[in-house]
């Protein structure tokens, strides 16, 4: 701990575990991490009763809940008020499953939950439905973690997840701090920034927590006290496995160092495994290979299933090994894939526990698990991180995370997984009506889009003085609710003249969904024709009368009755036109026929023979097809040369008779 | 005063019934014995009505009500609605109710002030709860039971719980309820207090199984002697400690 020379301080590496006392005394923790631990006195403010006294006689000192652990009450007033408290719902579901919450943890929760309702008000009454809502979201969530946790017992997990939500308030990965005034024997200049990653601390809830835990971190200079301090960093991913225990004292020159490249960094323990377990060119692990498809059966698949097991059984077998160094680690950095993890806890016989409290992912990228890369880890997050910055700059900088943070939390609204909430004081604060409102409008809307009328007649009643009546109207008209929008204009007579603003000024006649919705308007429109404007302001184009139905339907029957018949007489039209055209069709081919015959006889005829009957008929007739077909496809001179033949054959038949 | 009474050789009188201070619903039965019973000692107080809820009998098991109103559920079809609305007073309203939980005896226990409900039930049911039935509406447990409607029985003079309830949340659900209430047994032992017991401001119907202190401990508890409720730990002390001894 070099004191004496100027900016010495800054310019080496400070560890996180030996600052400088003169530092230390004069830090602060940064401003926009701090704030939003600033509501939480107000919530607690806002439970005096419960949380006060914890009373250890429940039946007898006062007024008490048997389902909220240590909630006591002065008047039957307020114990009947905590009966229809967020808090109470909660707990009357809980302790079913027997995971009862007490106010602070019920606090933790609902700042969890906060920046998906917007409210701290957890004790008001007022809001009762909105408030229900916020209470099936926890339940909701409550479920999901136990879902997760196999082996973990209830009560971890409900404490795991009010710690999540807990740490929600303080999220960034790096914890900032800086000096309350410049210390030049440091060599510490005004604006100076220090980082320690907040996955050295524990969850804390508050900054002031974090100022402390970080002069309690601080080595003592007691050598045995200190020598015993150490962290472990695991690593394993693609058939790389590397880990190291390091004692958090500095080693010291005349000890060994048998890590090359370790420096001042005292490595008790490390270990590298490596096998054959990632399928090359493709990536991932064979067992998700194996899990996702099939079981592949070629000897990589065999090599690299084997190489898995032994990977996981070499891993498990030295963390037995390492067992007291890993018990005496504060914390316990790993870098692993979920089928990764289980090389290191929930097998039998295993050393960690899932639910440790030490364990840390690391917060920030790492390579490839080798003892190096295990020694730039430790650097990285041993090492203070030092920036400077202007105060101006920060603030800007400060604006800019809080804008980035506001659009991310709106796609994380509809998903009920546990992550921790974000940030919550960026969020504008609703009220506790309004939030309420806005929960009764989403459940109206609901209960028209489902057409639930029996649902929404003692809603409507209750409550209608807080919509737009045509806004309520277009909305059932678009969803095609037919029922809920009679109901609304006949017996809630809303106007459905108003234009709706949303809408682009349009009526809720023109958001009809189809023509059965326009006809419940139009008959309204024809039974009531004195209560508004019909045709006018409200665009229902006529009244719809019964008569006026009646004679539509007849017409459209009509109509579509003479269309029928039209239709039948084209056909049969079609019919008799086609047997016309067969008959043309036929009576041309004969006549063509005829005409050939004729030719024919003309040939004949030509060649001076007259009329000699029987035996010249054969060969005419095949000579005839011959020239009418055959000869179609040959050549001019082929033709005139069959001609020729055809002539002789004739004339020899002529000599030969004669 | 409580009568015994049975249907068709069951004790569990409480599902084949359900009875307010304004009405009483008596399922349709092979033989009018149970309703007869009924009829003897209310018929010229409030209108006795035969029903059934969804073609089924456990009218008692299905629905919810005071003296304000009838919640059934969304089984019940039109025809027994109409049937309900015709005979039932014009100042009880009834309404049909969407819920999951759709045996609401069984999930509502309720007197003309307050109700007692399931921790599960709807929101929505909730509210209908409030505005039909005009209660204040509490999600509640009795003996870590969640069927509120079932292990209970309230009327505006007191209430019979789970025998298995606890001092401390006795005083609690008496705090709710602005009730006296005991914890106690029908049928001959039975946990199932709904079942075996209907009741009203001025009378109760227990199984035939009921035993005579019980039967003591259930008039006194609910008034219908006239006694107060001191009267369960003044003047059956005796008969009860001996019992229980």
């Amino acid at each position: 701990m070099s004191t004496s020379t100027p900016n010495s301080i800054l310019s080496r590496g400070i560890s996180v575990y030996s600052i400088p006392q003169e530092l230390l005394s004069n830090l602060s923790v940064r401003s926009i991490q701090a704030q939003p631990t600033e509501p939480e006195p107000a919530i607690s403010q806002a439970k005096p009763t419960a949380s006060t006294q914890t009373g250890n006689l429940p039946g007898g000192a006062g007024i008490s809940c048997q389902t909220c652990p240590s909630a006591n009450f002065d008047t039957v007033e307020e114990q009947r008020t905590h009966f229809k408290s967020d808090w109470h719902r909660y707990n009357a579901k809980a302790k079913l499953t027997g995971r009862t919450v007490s106010a602070e943890e019920w606090d933790g929760m609902v700042e969890g939950i906060s920046s998906i309702s917007g409210s701290e008000s957890s004790g008001s009454s007022s809001s009762g439905s909105s408030s229900q809502s916020k209470v099936a979201k926890l339940l909701k969530r409550q479920k999901i973690s136990n879902e997760d946790g196999n082996d973990a017992s209830d009560d971890d997990e409900a404490l795991e997840l009010a710690d999540r939500q807990r740490r929600a308030h303080l999220r960034t990965a790096v914890i900032w701090f800086s000096p309350t005034t410049p210390l030049p024997t440091l060599g510490i200049p005004k604006d100076t920034q220090f980082g320690i990653h907040r996955a050295l601390f524990p969850p804390f809830d508050t900054a002031a927590d974090y100022l402390t835990e970080l002069k309690r971190m601080q080595l003592t200079g007691n050598e045995d006290e200190d020598g015993e301090r150490r962290l472990t960093l695991l690593m394993v991913a693609g058939g790389h496995f590397a880990g190291m225990v390091v004692s958090i004292k500095p080693r010291s020159k005349t000890e060994k160092q048998d890590v090359k490249g370790a420096g001042e960094v005292r490595v008790l323990k490390h270990k590298t495994f490596h096998r054959y377990t990632t399928r090359k060119k493709q990536g991932g692990s064979q067992a998700i290979n194996d899990n996702a498809k099939s079981k592949a059966v070629s000897a990589g698949a065999m090599l690299r299933r084997y190489g898995e097991a032994a990977l996981q059984e070499e891993i498990r077998a030295l963390m037995v090994d390492w067992e007291e160094e890993l018990a005496a680690s504060e914390r316990i950095f790993i870098r692993a894939s979920t089928h990764g993890k289980k090389s290191f806890y929930g097998f039998e016989g295993a050393v960690l526990q899932k639910n440790d409290e030490r364990f840390r992912t690391f917060p920030f990228p790492t390579r490839r698990p080798t003892l190096q890369e295990l020694l730039r880890c430790w650097h990285e997050l041993t090492r203070i991180k030092v920036s400077h910055l202007s105060e101006d700059a920060l603030r800007a900088l400060d604006e800019e995370y809080i804008a980035s943070l506001q659009p991310k939390n709106k796609p994380i609204k509809p998903v009920p997984t546990p992550t921790p909430a974000p940030a919550a004081p960026v969020l504008p604060k609703l009220s506790a009506e309004e939030e309420a409102k806005i929960d009764r409008r989403r459940r109206l809307e609901e209960m028209i889009r489902k057409g639930r009328l029996d649902a929404l007649k003692p809603f409507w009643t209750k409550y209608q003085a807080e919509y737009n009546p045509s806004e309520i109207l277009g909305l059932a008209a678009s969803n095609n609710q037919e029922d809920i929008l009679r109901y609304l204009l006949e017996e809630e007579k809303l106007d459905p003249a108003q234009p709706i603003e949303n809408a682009n000024n349009r009526r809720a006649y023109d958001l009809s969904a189809n023509k059965n919705i326009r006809n419940v308007f139009r008959r309204v429109a024809h039974n009531h024709p004195e209560w508004y404007d019909w045709v006018g302001a409200a665009r229902v184009p006529s009244g719809l009368s019964d008569e006026l139905e009646a004679e539509q339907n007849s017409k459209k029957s009509e109509r579509r009755k003479g269309l029928k018949e039209k239709l039948k007489e084209r056909e049969k039209q079609r019919a008799i036109e086609a047997v016309q055209e067969e008959q043309a069709e036929k009576q041309a081919e004969e006549k063509r026929q005829a005409e050939e015959a004729m030719k024919l006889a003309a040939m004949t005829l030509g060649s001076g023979n007259s009329g000699s009957g029987t035996g010249s008929k054969g060969p005419q007739k095949l000579g005839g097809k011959v020239g009418g077909e055959g000869l179609g496809g040959m050549s001019q001179e082929m033709r005139m040369q069959i001609e020729r033949e055809r002539r002789a054959r004739a004339a020899e038949a002529r000599f030969g008779r004669g | 005063m409580a009568v015994r009474t049975q249907f068709e050789n069951s004790t569990d009188i409480g599902v084949f019934s359900k009875l307010t201070n304004a009405y009483c619903l008596t399922a349709l039965a092979s033989s009018t014995n149970f309703y007869s019973v009924f009829e003897s000692e209310l018929s010229d107080v409030i209108p006795i009505v035969h029903t059934t809820i969804g073609g089924t009998r456990i009218v008692g098991r299905l629905t919810a009500g005071n003296r304000h109103g009838l919640l059934v559920p969304s089984t019940t079809t039109d025809q027994e609605l109409q049937h309900l609305r015709n005979s039932l007073p014009p100042s009880v309203a009834i309404q049909r109710i969407e819920e999951r939980l759709s045996a609401l005896g069984n999930v509502i226990a309720c007197n003309d002030y307050v109700a007692l409900v399931h921790p599960d039930i709807d929101r929505e049911t909730e509210e209908i709860i409030a505005d039909t039935l005009k209660v204040e509406v509490f999600r509640q447990t009795v003996a870590s039971n969640v069927l509120v409607g079932s292990y209970c029985a309230l009327s505006n003079q007191g209430g019979l719980v789970h025998p298995k309830t606890s001092r401390s949340e006795l005083d609690e659900l008496s705090s709710l309820l602005q009730v006296p209430l005991v914890a106690g047994t029908v049928n001959r032992g039975s946990e199932v207090i709904g079942a075996g017991l209907v009741v009203n401001d001025w009378c109760a119907f227990t199984g035939l199984d009921t035993t005579a202190t019980e039967i003591s401990v259930i008039e006194a508890t609910f008034r219908l002697q006239g006694q107060t409720s001191a009267a369960v730990i003044n003047e059956m002390r005796d008969s009860l400690i001996d019992h229980y001894a």
